[in-house]
């Protein structure tokens, strides 16, 4: 876990590196935080039609449930109408999450990782403000321990070999990304 | 029997006398039809059908140019019908004529040919009755539009309309005036642009790529408007200062509307037109000038430099430097001594300096002559100082050793003319003078011819300079510049203010006098500190009298950034002077008001006192600056209203001109109307007015009128905006051939 959040850091030091004279904005997807998940975007644009996002977010035992999970969705998007972040886009992105959840009696522990297509509007509502709605969908595999809450995790390790990922891999398609965004322009 | 005989010839005489002129017309007949779609066949028309006649084909093309026009009401054919529900008509005109067929807004012209037989088949034009039209623009429009031509100025003002969906809010529009010069073409330059940024666009711009708000050339121009997909209207009004006074100018206006992408509306109108209304045309000043008064302006004289040359003889002892001690040099030393204390004592001179410049002869070691002229020269000048009390200015000048040639002259002189020729032919043998000295000394003539000579050679030159403070008297200055070279121009010497101030009152041709005014200005111009404001002024005014003018010569006495005249400054030496005198400034007025630079001479007319003097000129300064200057304060708006008034009293073509220009109609009509029948400007106006009340026919009888005054007019009225266009057609149409012949 330590060396994914290490990760995450490089390559938002990275994007921090390209950003020069063109803008760059801050965004929060309000729905998520509104679920106790709090994340933080970053946008750059990248020419005069196409801009280029990463986020995170994050979660530990939202509303006492037994949630944990880590998240960060770097996005390459197109602006249709000639200028970034305004109006209609289509955006490609991936998703690598860490996660270790309860769901009912079972115990998913794991990674995933996906890439998906965006579709979203932005709405400017001041020179520095916009409000952003965008849904996505793609497919993500995953690969995690999934056990039944009285069977101990150290059952389903392999010849004892603590750094066994999982005894499930699969994918699905599945809702990639979906919020609603206020997002700030910096400069 | 007789009788009845007598009875039908007459009556036979008088059928010959008629048929010759009921000859040349022939019964044309025919049948008009309507064209049916696709293969239908062709239908009498439900409307009237008129069928005019014309005897000469030339006359039915020109009413054809009319009835295009939609002028039909002035057709002059020479027999009309109608056809019948059938289409039929029947017509007598000359067989070399023409018919025009007139079914609704349809018209067709057939020449006869001599076939006494023409059918038409017409596409007919519908005409819609009761029909109302409701139709969007999608072009912009220009829907007013104003040009006034104050002389130095166009003023134009225009509304220019785009419609509803050309505009967007993610869009910019783009208003960009450019100036034409109408007689040449040429574009002449370009005016302050507006921009109209949609409320997105304006938000969105600067998060383009690289893109610097502060960069954008036409963020200046950016107008609080914004662009929407609603009707947007520019109200635009310009002033633009006319480069060549006798052109006439009018404005293009690029119109453009981008989007994030792309250009996508492009469009140029016409938002001002080339037939300007003159207003001012016809405004009366009588253009006076303003004097300075002479005893203001009266000089002193000045000091004077004058030269003077004296030649003494003096003998000295031979190889030194004394003078020999005969009564002949105590004669000549002290003819020189009283010469010159003649002058410095006079009372009206004073020596400034003296120059003393000895000569010695050739004979003898040059050398030893040029050092002991020198030595000479030292003892002339001690001898004539010790005459002078008080100490004088005396120097020596390098002596001069004459050459032999000087020996040859006084031989030719002489007539020894063979002594001469030999003493010639030594000195262009040797090039050294002391071999010439050696030889010719060796001449057997030289102790009898050439030895008498060598004396006369030995002498001093005295030059001296004085000064004098005597005034000339007026006739002597007179004579001095009349007949003297050295004061005519060009000359060694320079006439003082006080020989100008003295000429200027004595000289009474006007062509003399200018060219004194301008010698006496740009002498003081060129040679002094400050030039001459009073042969300046004096300059203007004669080129005033000429009804011409040069704004240059006044511009050095007129600081435009002082509001104030008669301002009083002091030069560096604690000399006073003054800058925009009132009435120097008044001239200056005057020459811009007629080069047609009104908004300058409205700004200097500020400047003068509200005086009865001054009262004119101010007014018809302020009135030709300031009546069409858009965005007046109340100060303005109340001076211009008493400027009017003085320049409406000043004339009563004037006060037409003003009631005109003021659109008061009403009045202007019965001040046009009372002022004389002979003169062509009466006309004129009374044209302008009727062009206003849209009466056409009288705005032609006017101007023709006019026109026969003066012909000159007509080319005003082409040029005019204030006759419409209708009028001029008019009187093309009704007087228009008759004026050309």
């Amino acid at each position: 876990m330590s060396r994914f959040k290490i990760y995450i850091a490089l390559i938002f030091c990275c994007v921090a590196q390209i950003a020069g004279a063109q803008q760059i904005a801050v965004k929060t997807d309000v729905l998520f935080d509104g679920l106790a998940t709090p994340n933080l975007g970053l946008e750059l644009v990248t020419g005069n039609k196409t801009t280029l996002g990463i986020s995170a977010m994050g979660c530990s035992q939202p509303y006492g449930k037994d949630i944990n999970f880590l998240a960060v969705q770097p996005e390459f998007r197109y602006w249709f109408n000639g200028r970034p972040m305004t109006r209609e886009f289509i955006g490609v992105g991936a998703i690598l999450a860490s996660y270790r959840l309860q769901w009912k009696n079972e115990f998913y522990r794991g990674f995933a990782g996906g890439v998906g297509l965006t579709f979203g509007y932005t709405y400017n509502i001041s020179k520095r403000f916009n409000v952003e709605g965008y849904f996505g969908f793609g497919a993500v595999a995953y690969r995690h321990f999934d056990h039944e809450s009285e069977v101990p995790l150290e059952t389903y390790y392999n010849d004892g070999d603590s750094k066994d990922y999982g005894n499930v891999t699969g994918y699905m398609l599945m809702p990639t990304k979906i919020g609603i965004a206020v997002s700030y322009i910096l400069k | 029997m007789r009788r009845i005989y007598g009875i039908c010839l007459i009556l036979f005489a008088m059928l010959l006398i008629a048929a010759p002129s009921r000859a040349q017309y022939k019964r044309i007949t025919g049948r008009v039809l309507e064209k049916q779609f696709g293969n239908n066949k062709p239908k009498p028309f439900e409307e009237e059908v008129r069928v005019l006649g014309y005897n000469t084909v030339s006359a039915a093309k020109k009413d054809k140019a009319m009835i295009d026009k939609n002028s039909s009401f002035m057709l002059d054919a020479d027999a009309e019908t109608v056809a019948d529900e059938n289409g039929y008509y029947s017509i007598d005109i000359a067989p070399t004529g023409a018919l025009i067929v007139i079914v609704g807004t349809t018209n067709e012209l057939r020449e006869i040919k001599k076939r006494l037989e023409h059918n038409f088949v017409i596409e007919g034009g519908i005409a819609l009755k009761n029909t109302v039209v409701t139709a969007k623009a999608k072009v912009a429009t220009v829907d007013s539009m104003e040009v006034i031509d104050t002389g130095s100025t166009i003023e134009c003002s225009s509304i220019l309309t785009i419609p509803e969906n050309i505009g967007r809010d993610f869009a910019r529009c783009v208003f960009q005036p450019f100036v034409i010069d109408c007689q040449t073409g040429d574009t002449i330059e370009y005016r302050q642009p507006r921009v109209y940024d949609g409320k997105d666009y304006a938000l969105t711009q600067d998060r383009r790529m690289f893109y610097d708000m502060n960069n954008d050339v036409l963020k200046p121009y950016i107008q609080g408007d914004p662009l929407t997909s609603g009707l947007l209207q520019i109200r635009w009004s310009d002033s633009i200062k006319k480069r060549n006074l006798k052109h006439s100018y009018t404005c293009m206006a690029g119109l453009m509307v981008a989007d994030y992408n792309n250009v996508y509306y492009k469009d140029e109108k016409q938002v001002s037109s080339c037939l300007a209304r003159r207003p001012f045309q016809f405004l009366e000043f009588s253009t006076g000038w303003f004097e300075l008064d002479p005893m203001q302006y009266k000089e002193n004289p000045r000091a004077e430099l004058r030269d003077g040359a004296e030649n003494i003889s003096l003998s000295f002892v031979v190889g030194k430097a004394e003078l020999d001690p005969n009564p002949e040099n105590a004669q000549e030393l002290e003819r020189l001594n009283k010469k010159l204390q003649d002058i410095d004592q006079s009372g009206d001179y004073q020596l400034k300096r003296i120059a003393l410049t000895g000569y010695a002869s050739p004979d003898g070691l040059y050398d030893k002559n040029y050092k002991l002229a020198q030595q000479r020269s030292e003892l002339a000048k001690s001898l004539i100082s010790r005459n002078f009390k008080r100490e004088i200015f005396i120097y020596s000048n390098k002596p001069v050793v004459v050459g032999w040639s000087v020996v040859v002259d006084s031989l030719k002189a002489k007539g020894m003319t063979e002594e001469a020729e030999t003493v010639d032919a030594i000195i262009k043998a040797n090039k050294i003078i002391d071999r010439q000295t050696a030889q010719i000394q060796k001449l057997k003539f030289y102790a009898t011819a050439i030895a008498p000579i060598l004396p006369k050679l030995r002498i001093f030159k005295c030059e001296y300079a004085y000064q004098t403070t005597r005034a000339l008297e007026p006739e002597q200055i007179l004579d001095n510049y009349l007949h003297n070279p050295d004061f005519q121009e060009g000359g060694k010497k320079m006439l003082s203010h006080y020989d100008y101030w003295h000429l200027f009152n004595m000289i009474t041709d006007p062509v003399e006098a200018e060219k004194l005014y301008k010698r006496a200005f740009y002498e003081s111009k060129k040679n002094e500190a400050r030039p001459w404001v009073y042969a300046a002024n004096k300059l203007v005014v004669s080129y005033l009298k000429r009804d011409t003018m040069d704004l240059e010569v006044l511009r050095p006495f007129v600081d435009i950034n002082v509001p104030h005249v008669n301002v009083e400054r002091r030069t560096f030496a604690g000399h006073k002077y003054y800058v925009n005198i009132d009435k120097v400034v008044a001239n200056q007025i005057t020459e811009y008001y007629k080069a047609e630079h009104n908004d300058t001479a409205y700004y200097l007319a500020k400047m003068l006192p509200d005086v009865e003097e001054f009262r004119e000129i101010r007014s018809f300064s302020i009135v030709k600056g300031t009546m069409f200057k858009k965005n007046k304060t109340p100060e303005q708006k109340e001076e211009l209203a008493k400027a009017i008034e003085v320049v409406q009293n000043s004339s009563p073509i004037n006060k037409a001109v003003i009631q005109i220009a003021q659109n008061r109609n009403k009045e202007a009509a019965e001040t046009v109307a009372s002022l004389n029948d002979e003169d062509p400007r009466k006309w004129y106006m009374k044209a302008v007015l009727d062009s206003r009340d849209m009466d056409f026919v009288a705005g032609a009888t006017d101007l023709d009128h006019c026109f026969q005054l003066d012909k000159k007019f007509i080319v005003i009225m082409e040029n005019d905006g204030d006759i419409s266009d209708d009028v001029k057609e008019m009187w093309q149409d009704m007087y228009g051939s008759a004026m050309s012949e």
